[in-house]
């Protein structure tokens, strides 16, 4: 991993294209600044893991224990 | 062509029945290509079987059944990156936790849900900006004022 440390206003460009820049630092809360083009997906990183750890949930899908039956229409 | 599964058996599958995840699904970034298979006297769900891996299915749900005024916006570049010309063309689907336990604890995943081009049968899981708790967003309504996310 590559280490860099930068000042407030101070950015960095990655790959010419995405631009990080640190707009503010209060107590151990960074606020980034992040430009890029839109076909570049940015996600928290805690988001993305919760999804997989769900994902990971979801394929212990145990068929003899779904009654479809119980699904109908939502009662909403 | 035969595809080999853990819980249905061989199946036979056309090749143009075939959905490609060119990222996989998150956490099983391998798995990219997959069918949909229907759920007898069901039409909300749909098993999603992993065309190279037996074992790998996800059951999933019409997300727009579960959560009454769900939307989701298809920003630009995902239309781009699935190729998607008419919204017509877009299959939306949510994936399915059963705990053990059992159906009525289920919860669909409404942050990440499975969104699909079926004219050029692409597909991604995205991660939409939303509320933590729409990971487990409870299929069956709670009684008891009982949440089935967990803190």
């Amino acid at each position: 991993m590559l280490i860099i440390s930068r000042k407030v206003d101070e950015g960095l460009i990655i790959d010419g294209e995405i631009k990080i820049i640190v707009i503010g630092i209060e107590g151990n809360k960074v606020k980034l600044g992040i430009k890029a083009p839109k076909n570049i997906t940015i996600l928290r990183e805690e988001v993305v893991e919760a999804v997989k750890e769900e994902n990971r949930l979801a394929v212990e899908v145990c068929l003899e224990e779904i009654d479809f039956n119980d699904f109908k229409i939502p009662q909403r | 062509m035969i595809i080999k599964t853990t819980k249905f058996g061989d199946i036979e599958a056309h090749e143009k029945s075939i959905i490609h995840f060119p990222e996989g699904i998150l956490a099983f970034e391998n798995s990219k290509r997959f069918i949909l298979i229907p759920v007898n006297n069901n039409p909300f769900f749909k098993w999603m079987q992993a065309v190279d891996e037996p074992d790998l299915v996800f059951l999933l749900v019409d997300p727009f059944v579960i959560k009454e005024f769900y939307c989701l916006e298809l920003d630009e570049s995902l239309k781009y990156y699935l190729g998607i010309e008419k919204q017509e063309d877009t299959l939306v689907l949510a994936i399915v936790t059963v705990p053990r336990g059992g159906f009525k604890q289920a919860t669909a995943n409404l942050l990440a849900p499975i969104v699909i081009n079926l004219a050029l049968m692409k597909a991604k899981q995205v991660v939409l900006e939303g509320s933590h708790d729409d990971i487990k967003y409870p299929l069956f309504a709670q009684k008891n004022n009982q949440k089935a996310s967990s803190a």
